[in-house]
């Protein structure tokens, strides 16, 4: 059974995951689910809501077409929504703590003992815990607005352009965090221990 | 619903139903929510004792009282301004509502941006 979850102690145990995934340790697994599945997810579908909006013209529908895709707009921009806060929160709370544990093996640690790797820590990690909370307030809006809305967004095309841009800086300032991310995990990554990571 | 209105909500070829409050007012919310966490993420930066304030929980660190003060502000903003908003209480120039949560943006985005952030840090 997979009983510690770090020096932080943010989860006592995680015996769910411990037998799905044996061979990972929870941080691992943890930061699978935050950056692979939740953030990974976001990402891929940021296409179906950008093609959803600009595609969604009258010209383009018969009303039908603009009822059937009304639905699909709805629920596709609020599941994307669900995504951004899902990815910050286990973020945020289940790997971040892990991540500046006052130890000398968390990445926090190993990232600012040396010199040449201190800005992975001081400038991408930095930015990316704030502005990631960004992507999650946008993606909310623009799912209020696709719930407010609705069929109107056919015919209020500044509406729907002003939707359009809120997604691509939330997909932005998404995409950065993933980046940077994805950078300081092959660097230094969370659960491994000093010397058998990267 | 009104016959009339039901009729508009199915014509599509009209003009748009809803006026733009609610859009400008979630995009506001946003930039606020946005230029809160900014705000909080200096002065953590520059002030200690305001830095343990912010450690809501131990293993997070300030984060956690960073991210909930942030969080609370956008949801308490997108209500007080979407509601008066759907009921057409709060007008506002599309332009100038698009103006102002661009302004928001800009702003939050420097203040999380760690060059500059780290600028009001201690002297040590």
């Amino acid at each position: 059974m997979l009983s510690a979850w770090g020096p932080s102690g943010a989860v006592s145990s995680v015996p769910v995951l411990a037998r799905i995934w044996p061979e990972f340790s929870a941080e691992q697994v943890w930061g699978f689910i935050h950056g692979i599945g939740f953030g990974g997810l976001y990402l891929l579908l940021v296409g179906y809501g950008v093609a959803g909006l600009v595609s969604f013209r009258r010209r383009f529908l018969t009303p039908e077409g603009i009822r059937d895709r009304v639905f699909r707009l709805k629920w596709g921009f609020a599941i994307l929504a669900a995504l951004t806060w899902a990815t910050v929160w286990t973020g945020t709370y289940l790997v971040y703590p892990e991540y500046r544990a006052m130890t000398k093996t968390s990445p926090r640690s190993v990232l600012l003992a040396d010199e040449a790797t201190a800005s992975w820590h001081t400038f991408f990690m930095e930015f990316k815990e704030h502005s990631a909370f960004f992507a999650a307030f946008l993606a909310t809006s623009v799912a209020i607005i696709a719930w407010y809305y609705g069929s109107d967004l056919v015919r209020n095309r500044r509406v729907r352009y002003l939707a359009l841009g809120m997604h691509l800086l939330a997909f932005a300032f998404a995409g950065l965090a993933a980046l940077f991310g994805a950078w300081i995990t092959g660097v230094a990554p969370v659960g491994v221990p000093l010397g058998q990571g990267g | 619903m009104r016959h009339e209105e039901a009729v508009a909500e199915t014509d599509y070829s009209g003009p748009p139903v809803k006026g733009d409050g609610v859009a400008l007012a979630a995009a506001i919310a946003a930039g606020i929510g946005s230029l809160v966490l900014g705000i909080v993420t200096v002065w953590a930066e520059a002030s200690e004792g305001f830095a343990d304030a912010m450690r809501w929980w131990r293993s997070v660190g300030p984060l956690s009282g960073k991210s909930w003060v942030g969080t609370v502000a956008f949801m308490v903003a997108a209500l007080a301004l979407a509601i008066p908003a759907a009921r057409g209480q709060l007008r506002l120039n599309f332009r100038t509502g698009v103006i102002i949560f661009t302004v928001l943006m800009l702003l939050a985005t420097l203040f999380v941006f760690p060059p500059f952030f780290q600028q009001f840090a201690p002297e040590e």
